[in-house]
């Protein structure tokens, strides 16, 4: 539904994000991973025309067969309103702070569809409780500021999916919340996009979080795509030493037989830190960070396929010691 | 971006026009075409060009060129000492509204609501009845009317920078609030006060030509643009250039100010300066 | 030995009780997790602890000697052994600061004197950075080297106490690790006391020995960190665990699964 070719995003003459090929199918969950200035942001913004006016964006994206880049604005804006809904990590920025939460969810309702005044209210209150809200009634009569961040984060969500988008864009929705509060909402994100087929973009800086909502994850690096797969396939045996290193670096432990063995232990850690746009070394741009870099990384590595849904671009990658370890899953 | 720092030319203009206000009004310590209170009795209102006065002469026969080079001396020097004033005490207040306990908050902030919603006009006036008109009276009515909006200006951001760790972190390591204010708050707002006192210069100046129009600024024989305009209307029939000259300088010095205080303040707010992109 | 014993302390802001009849001891050498959720008090309690905030009522003790009274004597020898690096890398360092300056600060206001640049590109070795990073801006360094400057500038006084509040939660998950191992490593080569407030069970459980979870400005449970995360018993402890299970990447497959 949604196709990814040849993406590439500019800043000046500096190439921030360059993705050859990613596909989001319809109902589909992808996660998109990686560190602060890998360009997924960039990426998730530039798809429905939202990038920084700095930055040039060319390549193709096609969604439901509607090329979008070159798009014009109007129609840009259409689909943003109606086929792709969006949600981002500060919930109380992306809400207007005058007007109450039942009106904003209403506005979004009727960008796109005329509707009486009762019609409305029944819907603004379906919507409410679609996203779990409690008490809609009363709820849609407060300010945002007078809302928890978990319940305006539902507000975000439920205007978002006010006119049943095919494709939900959410970037780092879970990041300023607190635990209990983020499983809720990952747990309302999943059931929506399964019950209304909608697909997902998610983008996380963290692995845990993305495995948690989503079945397929791309891994950016440095703005290309060094991993795709499967979630539990790819951070249960990844091949990429980025995503590798990734994965180790997550110190999610939780009560676990090994936690009073591990309590004061080093973690792996991947030394330094994303180069700067422009900066990055040539051929593998992780290769100066790799604790398994050797001459052959000079080169940019190919993608290759593990299968028809894995693929990865590294020229040393982690033996595949676990092989044969998800079948008995 | 580089390129956009260093070029904007709102800076240029503004520094420009600012350059030749101070110019001419140094110059008029030492050289004018023709002493400006030299009365030419043969050439009253004498038009432009008339027998070496280059922009003509006033009703009295003295020479416009260098009564406007001696005003501009006159509006820079109350401008420089009320802006000063204003901002010392602007920012001082500010500071400590922002920085002092409950009661100074929410008092001094509610005294610069109401210190704002004061005419300004009406309390020079107020003050040229009890001290006499003079520039010293221009100042302190400038001053007056100028520090509740400078300190109302200082107080939010200051509030911000006071919300930031590192003032936590410095009140960890035994530092005092006043020492927090004066070593943190203040430095970092830097630009926001040199952006203030720039466009608070050319709300001097324009206040000194009005208050002195009004005869409430300089009196004679010190000249003042101000008086310029108020001496010249009522010939404004026979030699309109006598108003337009003292106008044109008043609108230049505003400009200039605004003009540099706006091109300051893209180039040293940090959000202007350091666009991050990705 | 316990080096810090609470005893009923209670905290309020305005009406508001923030912290309520709170009695724990932190032992010498030991390292503490504080978990909870925003709202829960345990931002307020390490402040108070490190005397950033008024004990208003009830008992704060440092090494047998009241806080209050210790902070109205004699504050810099207090502030001297309790030193506290906070969240938000962006925001804990004087922008208009060469890095040099901002780590020589704690020395001059707590020891009177200013240090040599030697001592502080000392400093700057020990958190992992070099000395040349003296010279630049907070501006000119990433998030996560800000971080280690930061933990930089509360040791330059040679503090007993180390409080930390939520220092890796606004770094990714790559440099949060290199932030936890630093914490790790220093802890044990200087021998400090650690406090660290987070609400990820994940830092608290890679870090600390003892955990304490609170709610409400109320301690609902507290103890061992491998038995508190492995067997918790209150049930606002469990859903703490489970809510951490479901994005943990080490947990079994089944509890991840369990969400989806």
């Amino acid at each position: 539904m949604l196709t990814i070719r040849d993406l590439t995003i500019h800043v000046g003459n500096n190439q921030i994000v360059g993705i050859d090929e990613l596909d989001i199918e319809r109902g589909a969950r992808l996660g998109l991973v990686g560190e602060s200035g890998s360009g997924k942001t960039m990426t998730a913004m530039s798809l429905v025309g939202l990038q920084h006016r700095d930055c040039r964006v060319t390549g193709s994206v096609q969604f439901d067969g509607r090329e979008l880049i070159g798009c014009g604005e109007k129609d840009l804006a259409r689909i943003r309103g109606s086929d792709v809904g969006m949600i981002f990590q500060d919930p109380l920025r992306a809400l207007n702070p005058t007007m109450r939460v039942g009106r904003q969810i209403g506005e979004a309702i009727r960008l796109h569809a005329r509707t009486s005044r009762a019609q409305l209210r029944a819907r603004v209150h379906d919507l409410m409780t679609q996203v779990r809200l409690p008490d809609p009634d009363r709820l849609a009569r407060c300010y945002p500021h007078q809302l928890s961040g978990g319940q305006q984060q539902r507000v975000l969500i439920a205007m978002a999916i006010a006119c049943d988008p095919k494709l939900l864009i959410a970037d780092e929705p879970t990041t300023a919340l607190d635990v209990t509060v983020q499983k809720e909402i990952l747990d309302l994100l999943v059931r929506l996009s399964s019950e209304k087929q909608m697909a997902m973009l998610f983008v996380s800086h963290d692995l845990g979080v993305v495995r948690a909502v989503s079945e397929q994850v791309a891994v950016l690096y440095s703005g290309r795509l060094v991993e795709v797969g499967p979630s539990d396939a790819v951070i249960g045996d990844p091949r990429h030493r980025y995503t590798e290193a990734l994965v180790a670096a997550n110190p999610g432990l939780i009560s676990s037989d090994e936690t009073d063995v591990l309590i004061g232990q080093p973690l792996p850690t991947i030394t330094g830190s994303v180069p700067a746009p422009g900066a990055a070394p040539s051929g593998c741009a992780f290769r100066n960070r790799c604790a398994y870099a050797t001459d052959a990384c000079e080169a940019v590595p190919p993608m290759k396929n593990v299968d028809s849904e894995r693929r990865f671009t590294c020229w040393n990658p982690s033996v595949d010691v676990k092989a044969g370890s998800h079948g008995t899953r | 971006m580089a390129a956009r720092r260093s070029r904007s030319p709102q800076l240029i203009v503004g520094a420009a026009l600012v350059a030749l206000l101070v110019l001419a009004g140094l110059l008029s310590l030492v050289w004018t075409p023709y002493d400006p209170a030299a009365l030419d009795v043969t050439n009253k209102m004498a038009p432009p060009w008339t027998d070496g006065h280059l922009l003509g002469t006033d009703q009295l026969g003295r020479d416009v060129v260098a009564q406007l080079m001696a005003g501009a001396l006159n509006s820079l020097l109350v401008a420089v000492l009320s802006t000063a004033g204003a901002v010392v005490l602007g920012v001082a207040l500010g500071l400590t509204a922002a920085g002092g306990g409950r009661f100074w908050s929410d008092t001094l902030t509610r005294a610069t609501d109401v210190a704002i919603a004061l005419p300004g006009i009406l309390v020079a006036l107020v003050l040229a009845t009890f001290f006499g008109p003079s520039n010293t009276t221009a100042i302190v009515a400038i001053v007056v009317w100028f520090v509740p909006g400078a300190a109302r200006i200082v107080i939010g951001p200051a509030r911000q920078v006071l919300a930031r760790e590192f003032v936590e972190a410095a009140m960890a390591y035994g530092r005092s609030r006043s020492f927090v204010l004066f070593r943190h708050v203040l430095p970092n707002l830097g630009p926001l006060i040199i952006v203030m006192a720039s466009m608070m210069f050319a709300g001097a100046i324009l206040t000194e030509a009005a208050l002195s129009y009004l005869g409430l600024g300089a009196q004679r024989p010190t000249p003042s643009w101000g008086r310029l305009l108020f001496e010249s209307q009522s010939v404004i029939g026979q030699a309109p250039s006598l108003v337009v000259f003292p106008g044109v300088c008043i609108m230049l010095a505003v400009l200039g100010f605004n003009l540099l205080g706006d091109g300051l303040r893209s180039r040293l707010d940090p959000r202007h300066a350091r666009e991050v992109v990705v | 030995m316990a080096l810090v014993e609470i005893n009923a302390l209670s905290f309020s802001y305005g009406r508001a009780p923030v912290l309520k009849d709170l009695s724990f001891s932190i032992e010498q050498d030991s390292t503490l997790g504080i978990v909870g959720e925003s709202g829960s008090g345990k931002s307020t309690l390490i402040r108070v602890l490190c005397g950033l905030m008024p004990v208003q009522s009830g008992i704060a003790r440092y090494d047998g000697r009241d806080i209050s009274e210790w902070l109205d004597r004699e504050p810099r020898g207090f502030r001297r052994r309790n030193q506290i690096v906070f969240q938000s890398p962006a925001s804990s360092l004087d922008p208009r600061m060469r890095v040099g300056q901002s780590l020589a600060e704690p020395t001059k206001s707590l020891e009177r004197r200013t240090p040599s640049d030697e001592e502080l590109g000392q400093w700057l070795t020990v958190v992992g950075l070099g000395p040349e990073a003296l010279q630049r801006y907070p501006h000119q360094l990433s998030g996560g080297q800000l971080q280690r400057v930061a933990i930089a500038r509360a040791l330059t006084v040679n503090p007993t106490m180390l409080y930390a509040d939520e220092p890796t939660s606004a770094l990714d998950v790559s440099i949060q690790a290199q932030v936890l191992n630093l914490l790790i490593e220093i802890r044990r080569r200087l021998g400090l006391t650690m406090v660290i407030v987070s609400h990820d069970l994940a830092v608290v459980g890679r870090v600390c020995e003892q955990v304490i979870v609170m709610r409400n400005g109320e301690i609902v449970e507290s103890g061992p960190t491998a038995s508190v995360l492995r067997y918790p018993e209150h049930e606002y402890t469990k859903s703490l665990v489970n809510a951490a299970r479901a994005v943990s990447l080490g947990a079994s497959h089944d509890a991840a699964d369990a969400i989806i």
